[in-house]
């Protein structure tokens, strides 16, 4: 239904006119939250180099955890660093079909399952030299759809368990969770535990989290992260300590001498 | 791998994406091109192929993508 025609990137509604309607009727969601409906071709990498996957992995793709995200971008930006943004709720990812459990072998890059957007991501990984993942906090864990994500790199993983050569040792990552309630170091240090097992390393100061308490509600808090100059100076720092560790090459100085350690 | 070889283990017929029209398969290994009729990637089972699984490829859809040398010197 292309023309005139807008997607809520969160629940899927599809609203019909000239501009997206100021809230979703089916999931509340924003207006930022609607993308134009166009005919979607499948989401392929083109192979072109970049530095720096920055993964907003929140259901909405302009809360919370999205401004978190732009801070990320002014940061790449500002240091003339190569990246894409993407926000997975407009995405395709499934679950992972968990193929290791039946054999050990039977999971290895590329996944098995080519049938929707994560392969993309696959290269994406395989290509870039960090990745900043941002998430929000949801029932103390971190988004449903970003841990399908992560499940999903599991192909990636299993190459160290396999004994074939690896494809991520030495990279960089960098996290940020934003939330509205307790939980925000354990979301950060379940991120961090996929990228620990694809020998990904953490950026010194490399977590940045901000929470904010119950006295702030949905509407609120959202007044409250973008007045708060402490939500700017932790985001950019993690930013910039993550260009940092780009700049000392230190996936290439490790090409072949690490030593997998991961289940 | 020896191409025959490759054949005989290739999953390409049980292949979503597979269309019949009497081609050579184990496309990861030939020698030219793509298929000239599958032109839709409906699925592909190249990741869980034996061929794919002995000589270590890292790429898929090589009936509409082009052989595994072919796709890695694209990147």
């Amino acid at each position: 239904m292309p023309g005139n025609a807008w997607k809520c990137a969160v629940c899927g509604y599809i609203a019909r006119g000239e501009s997206p309607p100021a809230e979703c009727p089916q999931c509340a969601g924003t207006a930022s939250e609607f993308i134009e409906l166009v005919e979607r071709k499948a989401f392929r990498y083109d192979g072109e180099k970049f530095d720096v996957l920055l993964i907003n992995g929140s259901n909405h793709r302009a809360h919370n955890t999205g401004y978190m995200a732009d801070l990320a971008e002014e940061v790449l930006r500002e240091k003339g660093v190569s990246y894409r943004r993407y926000n997975i709720n407009e995405f395709t990812i499934s679950h992972c079909w968990c193929c290791y459990s039946m054999r050990d072998n039977a999971c290895r890059y590329p996944c098995r399952d080519q049938l929707d957007d994560m392969p993309a991501f696959h290269e994406m990984v395989i290509a870039s030299k960090a990745v900043i993942v941002m998430s929000p906090i949801n029932w103390n864990n971190m988004a449903a759809r970003l841990k399908d994500f992560l499940d999903r790199l599991n192909c990636i993983q299993n190459l160290y368990l396999l004994k074939r050569p690896g494809l991520t040792e030495g990279k960089i990552v960098g996290i940020a969770v934003s939330g509205h309630e307790d939980g925000a170091t354990k979301a950060a240090m379940d991120i961090f535990l996929y990228f620990q097992q694809m020998g990904y390393l953490l950026a010194p100061f490399g977590i940045a989290y901000r929470v904010h308490g119950a006295q702030f509600n949905t509407i609120t808090d959202t007044e409250f992260l973008k007045a708060d100059p402490l939500v700017v100076q932790k985001v950019r720092g993690m930013t910039t300590n993550v260009v940092e560790m780009i700049r000392l090459s230190c996936e290439e100085k490790l090409k072949g001498k690490l030593v997998p350690v991961c289940e | 791998m020896d191409r025959k070889k490759a054949i005989g283990l290739c999953l390409c017929r049980m292949c979503p994406s597979f269309v019949d029209c009497k081609e050579e398969i184990a496309y990861c290994l030939a020698d030219k091109g793509t298929s000239g009729c599958i032109k839709e990637e409906q699925g592909c089972l190249c990741p869980g192929c034996p061929v794919q699984d002995e000589e270590n490829f890292q790429h898929v859809y090589y009936c509409i993508r082009g052989n595994e040398a072919g796709q890695s010197h694209a990147r």
